[in-house]
């Protein structure tokens, strides 16, 4: 599916991209996680990259989507365009990771980490004993003196 | 103007607070504005895009207003930095180490290279000063390290990947240490205490991260340091005796300005500094000011970077906390029986967020496209975490910063190009460095290892280009920062580095700053005899 965007990508672009990112990740039943053609996703992925659309724009007329579009193809268009493909697997990642429904999925609390942070367990120290029985390893130098 | 500083960045920053103190008129020009928290990207849960974008390492890639671009098509590593009040410190890991005794004699020890002309011993104080300064935490007691390093807070949490990893270094029998972070884990002269954001080379949304933007700066401010920003300068000017008389700039709103001054200090770092004394060309100084002999821009070093990253079974950390945990300086110093000279710091990289994992997934083949993909995204979900070595370079005269014939910056100012080769010391060092990593990560029960070296996008460290010596053949400055050649004119920045050590410079560049700062101080009656 494609929705209406601000972006650069024309529609048969925006067609393309939608069944090339939805062989990338598809949704998921068993972990109830949409995939990366999911509307909004979709959206974030337009809008995220528009700064590429020329740089995709020659690579993506390769697409011909239609039910026929699967990951065989994709798995041939990132054979044949690995630049261009390694752009797009990039934005996908950014868009899907931060989407609210994946995070949760994933068990991510679904917020900045500024300002609440996350928490760590206290250093042990005891780790060290066998480092420091060992003693010094730097390298002595003559003394400016000596 | 007495002093003017060019760049507001790690040795700037200090120069100009410790100078600060003689009650000079002090004017820093940079080029750059000053960094705000509130739009740093952890403040957003868009915040690992954004590190490949306004936020990305590479000036190249960033493109703000404020940046200059770096013409490194010729290099396999790539020049990393941020261009405003903090510098290079705004994005660094805050990683803190300290260069070892033996890295300023590597000519006396070694037979490579050249002895610096100060020792360990000159610099120790400062260090102390100014890991009080950048609020640095730690554990004493490093036995790679001379007695007397006490950083003045407790260690960063470790986390699960740290300590997975110490165990494996133990296992090995080798040496593993909690790094020195400039990161505040407790509240410290009016920082905020780390929460462990985890994406500390985005800036530090907390200031917990000691950058020169919230440590020196407000107190340099404080003592009446005057600071203009988004001010580019084009060139140095200089009078028939070859003394500067000033600076040529661009302000920020866009006018070419001409501030005089009695002392120059250059503190633009390994790149910056060749590329405007380059471009400060007169009848004296046809090659370049402070360029008789030759080296201005030469002997560029970089740290080579080699990645040591590891799938394991059971949750580490992710991207919770500092980057960086714990090193191991094992093979810090020369064995001749490995093949090489010098050698190398490891350093632990803590783990990935979401974004990271995936990416890192996809690239390695371990996530697939398609059906797969969710299935072997969990396998690697906060279970991913590495190991870097960063390897001593050094310093070859082909290695070199120059001028690009034809890209500039938005001003028209000549960029700077940078000509590297990687040499077969380094090789061997960067194939040692995988090697041993990849037996710590199996040691620590690592299902895959990945490696990778050199990293391309790791060019943080910029040494050597404008490099200190006592013969004014072989150097450009003296053993105390002043230009041979022009004798109001300092350098306090990457660039003097004789040799790279083998780990993170800021600590020992601002250390040397501050020295330098100190002699100025000390021989401000006779400063230009």
């Amino acid at each position: 599916m494609t929705a209406p965007t601000a972006t650069s990508f024309s529609a048969t672009e925006q067609k393309a991209m939608a069944a090339l990112v939805g062989q990338i990740i598809p949704a998921c039943d068993m972990f109830d996680q949409p995939g990366a053609d999911d509307e909004a996703i979709l959206r974030d992925i337009l809008t995220s990259g528009s700064h590429l659309r020329d740089k995709l724009a020659v690579a993506l007329a390769s697409v011909l989507p239609g039910e026929g579009f699967d990951i065989a193809q994709a798995t041939e268009f990132r054979q044949k365009y690995p630049f261009e493909a390694e752009l797009i697997q990039t934005v996908v990642a950014q868009c899907y990771y931060r989407d609210a429904r994946v995070m949760r999925a994933l068990d991510i609390e679904v917020r900045a980490p500024f300002p609440d942070g996350y928490t760590q367990a206290p250093n042990d120290f005891s780790l060290l004993d066998p480092v420091r029985e060992r003693g010094e390893i730097f390298r002595k130098v003559p003394r400016r003196d000596a | 103007m007495d002093v003017l500083i060019i760049g507001a960045g790690a040795s700037g920053a200090a120069v100009a607070w410790s100078l600060a103190d003689t009650r000079m008129h002090i004017l820093c020009l940079e080029q750059g504005g000053t960094p705000n928290p509130a739009n740093f990207p952890t403040t957003g849960r868009d915040w690992e895009a954004r590190r490949m974008g306004d936020f990305a390492l590479s000036p190249n890639q960033r493109r703000l207003p404020e940046d200059y671009p770096v013409n490194d098509d010729d290099s396999p590593i790539k020049v990393t930095n941020f261009n405003g009040v903090g510098g290079g410190t705004v994005l660094y890991a805050a990683h803190f180490p300290r260069l070892h005794p033996s890295d300023f004699k590597v000519r006396t020890l070694d037979g490579v290279a050249e002895d610096w002309p100060l020792d360990y011993e000159t610099l120790d104080p400062f260090f102390a000063q100014n890991d009080a300064m950048m609020g640095v935490s730690g554990l004493a007691g490093d036995p790679a390290y001379p007695v007397g390093k006490e950083p003045p807070m407790p260690a960063a949490a470790m986390g699960r990947s740290g300590r997975k990893l110490a165990h494996a270094f133990n296992a090995r029998g080798w040496h593993w240490w909690p790094c020195d972070l400039a990161i505040a884990t407790e509240n410290y002269e009016g920082r905020a205490k780390c929460i462990n954001l985890g994406a500390c080379i985005t800036g530090c949304a907390q200031g917990a991260k000691g950058s020169v933007d919230i440590t020196y700066w407000p107190e340099a401010l404080r003592k009446g340091v005057e600071l203009r920003t988004q001010c580019r300068v084009r060139e140095i000017a200089v009078d028939d005796q070859g003394m500067a008389t000033g600076v040529h700039y661009i302000d920020q709103d866009g006018l070419e300005q001409f501030q005089a001054a009695h002392v120059i200090v250059m503190a633009s770092n390994g790149i910056g500094t060749p590329r405007l004394l380059l471009n400060s060309t007169s009848k004296q100084f046809p090659d370049g000011l402070a360029n008789r002999s030759g080296l201005v821009g030469r002997n560029l070093m970089f740290h080579p970077y080699a990645s040591i990253q590891a799938v394991f079974e059971d949750p580490l950390d992710g991207h919770n906390g500092p980057h960086k945990s714990i090193l191991s300086q094992q093979f810090y110093e020369t064995d001749p029986a490995r093949g090489f000279v010098r050698g190398y710091t490891f350093e632990t990289s803590r783990g990935m967020g979401p974004v990271g994992t995936a990416l890192a997934g996809m690239n390695w083949g371990e996530i697939p496209w398609g059906a797969g993909h969710h299935s072997a995204y969990r396998t690697l979900q906060d279970r991913v975490s590495g190991l870097f070595a960063i390897c001593e370079d050094l310093p070859e005269a082909h290695n070199r910063v120059t001028l690009d014939p034809n890209l500039t910056d938005s001003d028209g100012i000549p960029a700077p190009k940078i000509s590297y080769t990687l040499s077969d010391n380094s090789k061997r060092m960067m194939a040692h460095a995988i090697a041993r990593g990849t037996e710590v990560m199996e040691a620590a029960g690592a299902k895959h290892v990945h490696t990778t070296a050199p990293i391309e996008l790791a060019g943080w460290h910029l040494l050597g280009t404008a490099r200190m010596g006592t013969d004014p053949s072989r150097s450009v400055v003296n053993e105390w920062g002043r230009s041979h050649d022009v004798r109001n004119l300092f350098i306090v920045d990457g660039s003097i580095f004789v040799t790279s050590g083998g780990a993170n410079p800021t600590s020992t560049l601002q250390a040397l700053a501050l020295y330098i700062a100190d002699q100025m101080k000390h021989r401000l009656a006779n400063l230009f005899d």
